[in-house]
């Protein structure tokens, strides 16, 4: 087993009275894609903003290299959030900036990179993703799939430890939706970032991922390889890969 | 029955100390990083631009009909006493003291308001306001900040341009078409103004500045709590646009009030 990165201890959160996690608890491995499956509204995004500190546990508690991310001094918070970086759903790009400005945000904004290592790093993060000839576009100008790039780029110009990705497929037909995994495969494997994917693109997302991990009503119910996942006898796992209701 | 109600009312009451609440951290929080360094100098611009300039063509002619529809109530009320050479003081001192930062303002937060409240409503349900959380950017420092800036430096100058163009509407009405004394109606002008009028009327539309800007971006930032069925969704800025600007009017109304109390 690889050095845990990230860990969920006995995390619990209800909105309503309603448990949408109860008592999560999930080791992410450093440098490996960990792809978190689940029925719709069973709160994989909610485990996500955990995660990146967008929600707050109702108890329980998130540790990321051994540090609960409750507990961190304004310091530590800034390094933590340039270790880890959050691809949303609908990309979140800013639709008032063009591609560049949208990809060097996260470095302008803070003025502690001087301009020069900005456009190279920007440079080189667009060459990588092949999105070069975009720059001077606007999101509303791009197709899905390039939208997605961006947003990649975005995530990865800080040059994070960890990527976490919220239904990156979500809304693609299906050769896009292969297109996005197989750029998430090779850039994790380029970039060497640990990733985190909420996915529903079964069985393709088992394909990209060294671990998987299930949340079914409020738990993990399994975790291991991802290729051991078709060999568990949990019918609650069984029924939701197959496609069948338990 | 009875304890329904009085559980709604409880409810409501909680619900607006808690938006008092909401309302003061983010108004302290938009203050506080204008001043961190850096400051945002190209953005604050780009809002005097948006706030300001866009909105020149809107007060002028709000202004210049203004000016002149009180030169032809001034007129024929001044007209009975004999009096109507003091049309051009009734006409500045009501645009400079009251109607001037008033109107503005109101303008003001019907164009320009209601974008931004528009503008960071989408960018709530959007996910952009999360997305700047985890690029470890302050939201309120992205998205209201500069806007706060540039309203406190664009509403002074757009209640000046909205004086000075509402009593050239006086001068229309009163001496172009009523034929009074051009020479008499600016002598009144320039001696019924003093230095105090003109100072409260700055004051009143640097408050209504800090008003607009903060109503309408706090509506936007907050869009997602904008009624109990809004939730992320294009409904909620609906809401939340019609709420900025409806609390802006009204409480440029109510300051305006304790302004002039404390001015008089």
């Amino acid at each position: 087993m690889t050095q845990p990165f990230i860990e969920l201890i006995d995390l619990h959160k209800s909105f309503s009275g309603n448990n949408v996690l109860d008592g999560v608890n999930l080791t992410i491995e450093k440098g490996l894609v960990t792809c978190v499956i689940g029925k719709s509204g069973t709160g994989k995004s909610v485990l996500l903003k955990h995660i990146i500190g967008l929600m707050q546990a109702d108890s329980g508690q998130v540790c990321v290299d051994g540090m609960p991310t409750n507990q961190m001094d304004n310091t530590q918070r800034h390094r933590f959030y340039r270790q880890i970086s959050y691809m949303f759903q609908d990309n979140a790009l800013f639709d008032f900036l063009t591609v560049w400005e949208n990809i060097a945000l996260p470095l302008t904004e803070k003025k502690k990179v001087p301009m020069d290592q900005i456009r190279q790093r920007v440079k080189e993060k667009m060459q990588m993703l092949e999105i070069s000839n975009h720059e001077n576009k606007y999101p509303a100008q791009l197709s899905g799939g390039i939208r997605k790039r961006v947003a990649l780029a975005r995530a990865l110009i800080t040059e994070p430890v960890a990527v976490l990705f919220d239904e990156p497929t979500s809304g693609l037909d299906p050769v896009r939706r292969n297109s996005v995994h197989a750029m998430i495969s090779t850039y994790q494997k380029e970039f060497g970032f640990t990733a985190v994917i909420v996915s529903h693109g079964i069985p393709q997302i088992f394909a990209i991922s060294q671990r998987v991990a299930m949340l079914d009503q409020g738990k993990i119910i399994y975790f291991g390889k991802s290729d051991g996942i078709f060999q568990t006898d949990n019918e609650r796992v069984n029924a939701f890969i197959s496609g069948k209701e338990a | 029955m009875l304890k329904l109600y009085i559980e709604k009312l409880g409810l409501a009451c909680i619900d607006g100390i808690r938006s008092i609440g909401r309302i003061s951290i983010f108004f302290f929080q938009g203050i506080c990083q204008t001043f961190v360094p850096f400051i945002q100098t190209s953005k604050i611009m780009e809002q005097v631009w948006f706030i300001g300039a866009k909105s020149m063509f809107v007060i002028v002619l709000t202004a210049i009909f203004t000016g002149m529809v009180l030169g032809l109530q001034g007129y024929y009320t001044l007209v009975d006493f004999g009096s109507e050479a003091a049309l051009g003081s009734a006409v500045a001192m009501t645009l400079i003291r009251e109607l001037g930062p008033v109107l503005a303002a109101i303008m003001i937060a019907a164009r320009a308001g209601s974008a931004m409240a528009a503008e960071i409503g989408v960018m709530r349900i959007s996910e952009q306001i999360d997305a700047l959380e985890t690029m470890d950017i302050h939201p309120v420092r992205f998205t209201f900040s500069p806007r706060l800036a540039g309203s406190i430096i664009s509403f002074p100058l757009l209640t000046a341009l909205f004086d000075v163009t509402g009593i050239f509407g006086g001068f229309l009405s009163g001496v172009m078409m009523l034929g009074i004394n051009r020479y008499i109606y600016m002598d009144r002008v320039i001696r019924s103004i003093e230095l105090a009028d003109i100072a409260g009327g700055f004051i009143k539309a640097l408050v209504f500045g800090l008003i607009v800007s903060t109503m309408c971006c706090y509506k936007g930032f907050f869009a997602h709590l904008s009624g109990p069925q809004a939730g992320k969704g294009a409904k909620s800025v609906s809401l939340a646009t019609t709420h900025a600007v409806v609390n802006s009017c009204i409480l440029i109304l109510v300051s305006d009030y304790i302004i002039t109390f404390f001015l008089v």
